[in-house]
């Protein structure tokens, strides 16, 4: 059957027009919040939508597959084989799947100016994948059922599979929907398995649910098969995030920084590449005033993955394009803190904190005037300026015992000025 | 009358009724984020909006379950039978809610029914003028749509979206109040010629 004759009688043309308007608004609202210029940013934009588009994709399937079942395909003589038939009658519906994550595409690339490589497709390809397992799952479920319940049931099916376990207490199965819910960053990118696992799950699903399809009654060896195929692909699904928290794992972005060589040098996603002229020209005036209070002049700057060991002459740091001058200048001085475990995370009642020692580093490096002058009038400011006041050698002494304190979760010490 | 009662098998609606009410007692105050339309992004939900699909399809399916030329001919009125139908499932539904209300344990018990009564409305409304077979669409299409972007400033309902409001909003009261009874007076009228009859679904 032509294309066009199988899309004019399809009902994939009444959920269209809303589909897309659907899909163009919330890849626009994911995308104001998403990194400008990031191609993988741009992948996980067309893919948010999924939790739609594979909603309405599997109802119209249903409906399909409904259509089939009240005409009495499948228990008549076809002169086509049955594939072709499902082909015929699923293609419209995927045409549907496919037209939306092009607008989504479209919006999301122009909306954030980015073009993905091909590596960073990985988001949309899972979202693809699990897009047509659905439909392939309510085509048989719609064999199976009357219309008027076997397309609703997959459209409320779908879209509250795909949207409640989001924040669900129940850890791994946040991950199975086939939504993604972490998002890499320029300098960390989602684990592989993160769009995996759902495609795994959608696809035995969508093989359990297969020998509905004819509507006749299967040999228990192929209704067995199917069975297994879906329980197999759950429990496979299952093993690989059963041991994950609320976020997918991420891992360090590779090949992605590149370093300006200057003093100091620059290390930079290539994203962030135009910001590296801004940058030296506020971090050898803010470095200059470190050194002045004691630190020594670290040869590097980088903005890399918190997994990623860097070298002892490497400070950490973490800019973005969008800040100003004055919040660069605190960001490069807050850089000289060390890394430190994540206390809290073993200990809610860790009374230890870096705030004095971040308060004192902007003071160190505040741009002229009286010290405190371009602080907030806070109790911070108020506790750590009289540190100020004591020999560079005191002042070095307390920065390294909170460092120290912090690296061994241990409470950290008072600012000295406070109690001299 | 038994020949009513077998063809619509009504027991079907009763059944899913009954999972209903399970389902307001077991679920509770399950909230979840749903991603929705608004100013600041996701939105919380109750879980238990959802609980009345499964009672509207029900119902759906069960009132189109009607061979026309033998009713449209019958003497006795199986449309108003039918309307009498939806009135004792709403109020088993109401009587059910009440009694979950009273043990205490499922604090948005009246929300869930008010809900179910609302959605029973629209279903059957919808499903008298536009065929059965899309009464069930429009149901779970109401849900989809308000949760979508039936939010406004501060994540706070619009009151057009009745499901979402509190059970003690008289706003939405009213509207259930309304939209059920046209469902009810819809289902009776469907054997008359109704312009947007469409004829008979089947069961297949």
């Amino acid at each position: 059957m032509p294309f066009v004759t199988a899309l004019r009688s399809s009902s994939v043309v009444w959920g269209a027009f809303p589909l897309f308007a659907l899909t163009a608004f919330l890849v626009v609202e994911w995308s104001r919040f998403a990194e400008p210029g990031f191609g993988t940013a741009v992948a996980e934009a067309t893919a948010f939508p999924v939790f739609v588009v594979a909603a309405v994709c599997s109802a119209c399937a249903a409906w399909e597959g409904g259509r089939l079942r009240r005409g009495g395909v499948w228990f008549s003589a076809p002169v086509r084989g049955r594939l072709r038939i499902l082909v015929n009658t699923l293609s419209p519906v995927l045409a549907l799947g496919s037209t939306s994550f092009a607008i989504a595409f479209v919006f999301a690339s122009s909306t954030l100016g980015a073009f993905p490589a091909a590596r960073d497709l990985l988001p949309l390809a899972s979202a693809a994948v699990v897009t047509v397992s659905y439909a392939l799952l309510g085509f048989c479920v719609g064999c199976a059922t009357p219309r008027l319940i076997g397309a609703p049931l997959m459209l409320i099916g779908v879209y509250v599979w795909m949207t409640v376990p989001a924040s669900s207490d129940i850890m791994w199965i946040r991950h199975l929907s086939g939504m993604q819910i972490t998002s890499s960053s320029v300098v960390d990118s989602v684990e592989v398995t993160a769009f995996t696992a759902p495609v795994v799950l959608s696809v035995s699903l969508a093989l359990a649910f297969f020998p509905l399809m004819s509507g006749a009654e299967r040999s228990l060896r192929e209704a067995g098969t199917a069975v297994c195929c879906g329980v197999i692909g759950s429990l496979v699904a299952w093993s690989l995030v059963a041991d994950w928290g609320p976020g997918a794992p991420t891992t360090p972005r590779a090949g992605a920084t590149v370093c300006a060589e200057s003093n100091p040098t620059i290390c930079l996603p290539g994203e962030y590449s135009g910001e590296v002229p801004r940058l030296h020209r506020i971090a050898g005036d803010v470095l200059a005033d470190l050194e002045a209070a004691g630190f020594d002049r670290p040869h590097t700057l980088a903005l890399v993955s918190a997994e990623s060991p860097v070298s002892p002459g490497t400070w950490r740091f973490a800019p973005h394009p969008e800040h100003d001058d004055e919040f660069l200048r605190a960001t490069i001085a807050w850089s000289a803190i060390p890394d430190s475990p994540d206390c809290f995370a073993h200990d809610d009642g860790y009374v230890g904190s870096d705030e004095d020692i971040r308060v004192w580093l902007l003071l160190l490096t505040e741009d002229g005037g009286t010290p405190g002058a371009t602080l907030p009038e806070d109790a911070s400011t108020r506790r750590v300026l009289p540190v100020l006041e004591l020999s560079r050698e005191e002042q070095m002494e307390w920065f390294d015992a909170t460092v120290g304190a912090l690296g061994d979760c241990a409470p950290t010490p008072e600012p000295p000025g406070r109690s001299a | 009358m038994s020949l009513w009662w077998t063809t619509r098998r009504w027991w079907l609606a009763g059944g899913a009724l009954g999972l209903f009410l399970l389902s307001v007692e077991l679920i509770g105050e399950y909230r979840a984020t749903v991603p929705a339309f608004t100013p600041i992004g996701s939105a919380t939900i109750k879980l238990m909006l959802f609980v009345p699909v499964p009672v509207c399809l029900a119902l759906a399916y069960c009132a189109q379950r009607f061979p026309p030329s033998p009713e449209s001919t019958a003497v006795r009125p199986v449309g108003v039978y039918d309307g009498f139908a939806v009135v004792v499932l709403g109020s088993l539904a109401v009587a059910g809610v009440a009694l979950i209300d009273a043990l205490g344990t499922s604090p948005l018990a009246w929300a869930a029914g008010r809900n179910l009564l609302f959605l029973i409305g629209l279903t059957m409304t919808v499903g008298a003028m536009a065929g059965s077979t899309v009464s069930g669409v429009a149901c779970v299409g109401w849900l989809v749509l308000v949760t979508l972007v039936g939010y406004g400033n501060d994540l706070h309902p619009y009151p057009w979206t009745v499901v979402l409001r509190d059970a003690t909003d008289p706003v939405a009261g009213i509207a259930t109040g309304v939209v059920f009874a046209l469902g009810v007076a819809a289902t009776m009228g469907r054997h008359s010629p109704l312009p947007g009859y469409t004829g008979y679904t089947g069961w297949r």
